[in-house]
């Protein structure tokens, strides 16, 4: 059963990289459009060059890209959790202000880079800045949500112990809330990746998503592909590396 | 009871108090030149010139234009997704083959597809509904396929131990039990839907209000800016606002799941 399912995922796998190789070559679509997998692979090589299209080639791309976005995670961690768990402590305020956030993350994330990029320029600032705006709400909503479901019963015990509220926070909160901060984490970690990649993609001075921007505009159609992969690849090394996480670390979790 | 209203009389107190409070911040950075009007317009001069910059056809039809492409491109999603969803979820083999490839897809950044997009479709309508819908088509199928996968096995052997026909279990008990993954789904496909739209009109052409926000961007003409932005962050709240309503009218016999 399981050996059979692998077989098809593999299959339609190599259908994908067929139909990638045959649809150019054979002049179904435009080499423009979509260039034959054989040429992509051919330029790989060439994304290494420090005077091609690209200046400076992959390396600084790629490095551009990965302090904007551990810069842009850091930001929206820290301030993800500090507004999560103090929304989450006071309740009041919480339930308040729930809905007000709610509300700002049905606003649109891609108007705030024009902007961003008039206020902080087309450096790396803008795109931590939209990385940031995109990365901190999913944790914050998913630990108010997580406070939601919260047993009240465990902190009015603990208050009629006489715990005090620090103590309320450390020993109930955080450990209840954990397996939410967790998801949290992830879903933060993903939208910040997508924030800083459309950040570069619309405008920026190096990153991967320039270099795509770049290669496009120059008609460089198989450098575009390589650099959509070397993205993949980090999404998927990402999602990998946390779903590792989540089954090393944290075992008590969802 | 009492303790209850008074309580969500202070949770309404707060919420008007935190928005005047939000506003007359933003009007006191300007006014004090802690940021310079070029980079923040006050609210007062947004509020002032808002009919003048709005009644303009360059920036109302733009504005109608993105709305109706938003409103196109949901439908579609919701038809797609809702169809594909509902394929992958009853066959099981096709599911456990590209589930794997869909979650990839999912938890890659969509803006790297959209060179690819408007080489294909030019600059236009169709290159703009059609990312869009290739963006948030992903979730919605995710979400529909989640749903079907989760209904109740022993509804159907129940049904079908009475003698339900096939038709009678696809349309009595699949479809009310995928019910709320499909409005759940369109309420979460909704947000991609209208970001996406406007990071299309962002990258390339002149239509949409994502050209408005980026040609005035460029030209430093940063209260039209900041009008753009206040409409797009208003059009996003209200189709939220509309699509939790009817998700609370629809699912109202459901409880469970809400």
């Amino acid at each position: 059963m399981n050996l059979k399912i692998l077989a098809y995922r593999i299959f339609v796998f190599i259908i994908f990289l067929a139909l990638w190789q045959l649809l150019p070559t054979l002049g179904l679509v435009s080499p423009y459009i979509l260039s034959p997998l054989s040429s992509v692979i051919a330029t790989f090589p060439h994304m290494l060059d420090t005077k091609g299209i690209i200046p400076g080639g992959l390396i600084p791309q790629l490095l551009t890209t990965l302090i904007e976005l551990g810069v842009a995670f850091a930001f929206s961690v820290a301030i993800g959790l500090i507004i999560g768990l103090a929304l989450s402590y006071f309740k009041l305020i919480g339930n308040a202000y729930e809905s007000l956030i709610y509300l700002m993350y049905a606003i649109p994330a891609p108007i705030y880079y024009p902007i961003l990029y008039l206020m902080l320029g087309l450096g790396v600032e803008s795109k931590i800045a939209l990385g940031f705006l995109l990365g901190v709400f999913p944790l914050i909503i998913n630990i108010i949500s997580g406070s939601k479901e919260l047993n009240n019963f465990y902190i009015v015990l603990a208050n009629s112990m006489g715990a005090s509220g620090i103590q309320v926070f450390t020993k109930i909160m955080i450990p209840a809330l954990a397996p939410y901060i967790m998801s949290g984490l992830r879903l933060a970690l993903a939208f910040s990746f997508i924030g800083v990649i459309l950040g570069e993609v619309l405008a920026s001075e190096g990153g991967l998503g320039f270099a795509i921007s770049v290669a496009n505009y120059n008609f460089a159609t198989p450098l575009m592909y390589d650099y959509i992969i070397i993205v993949i690849l980090l999404a998927v090394l990402f999602y990998g590396v946390i779903l590792l996480i989540e089954k090393k670390v944290l075992k008590y979790g969802i | 009871m009492e303790s209850k209203t008074k309580r969500s009389l202070y949770i309404t107190i707060i919420q008007i108090i935190s928005v005047i409070a939000f506003f007359l911040i933003w009007q006191y950075l300007v006014e004090t030149g802690i940021i310079p009007t070029l980079f923040l317009a006050p609210p007062s001069s947004v509020i002032v010139n808002s009919p003048s910059i709005l009644s303009d056809p360059f920036v109302y039809e733009r504005i109608i234009y993105t709305i109706w492409v938003t409103i196109a491109t949901f439908l579609f999603t919701i038809a797609v997704g809702t169809i594909l969803g509902l394929l992958l979820g009853l066959l099981t083999y096709l599911r456990s083959t590209f589930e794997p490839y869909i979650v990839l897809l999912y938890s890659i950044p969509k803006s790297i597809f959209i060179p690819i997009f408007w080489t294909i479709f030019g600059l236009g309508f169709s290159y703009q509904f059609g990312f869009a819908a290739f963006g948030a088509t992903i979730p919605m199928t995710l979400i529909v396929m989640y749903g079907v996968k989760n209904i109740d096995p022993q509804l159907v052997s129940l049904a079908k131990s009475y003698g339900a026909s096939s038709y009678q279990i696809y349309y009595k008990i699949i479809l009310p039990s995928i019910l709320p993954s499909i409005i759940n789904g369109a309420r979460l496909s909704l947000r991609p839907v209208l970001a996406d739209i406007i990071a299309a009109q962002e990258f390339v052409g002149t239509s949409g209000v994502g050209y408005l926000a980026q040609y005035y961007s460029t030209n430093f003409l940063t209260v039209q800016l900041y009008t753009i932005a206040v409409v797009v962050a208003l059009i996003g709240m209200v189709l939220y606002y509309i699509i939790s309503r009817v998700e609370r009218r629809l699912l109202k016999w459901n409880i469970s799941v809400v």
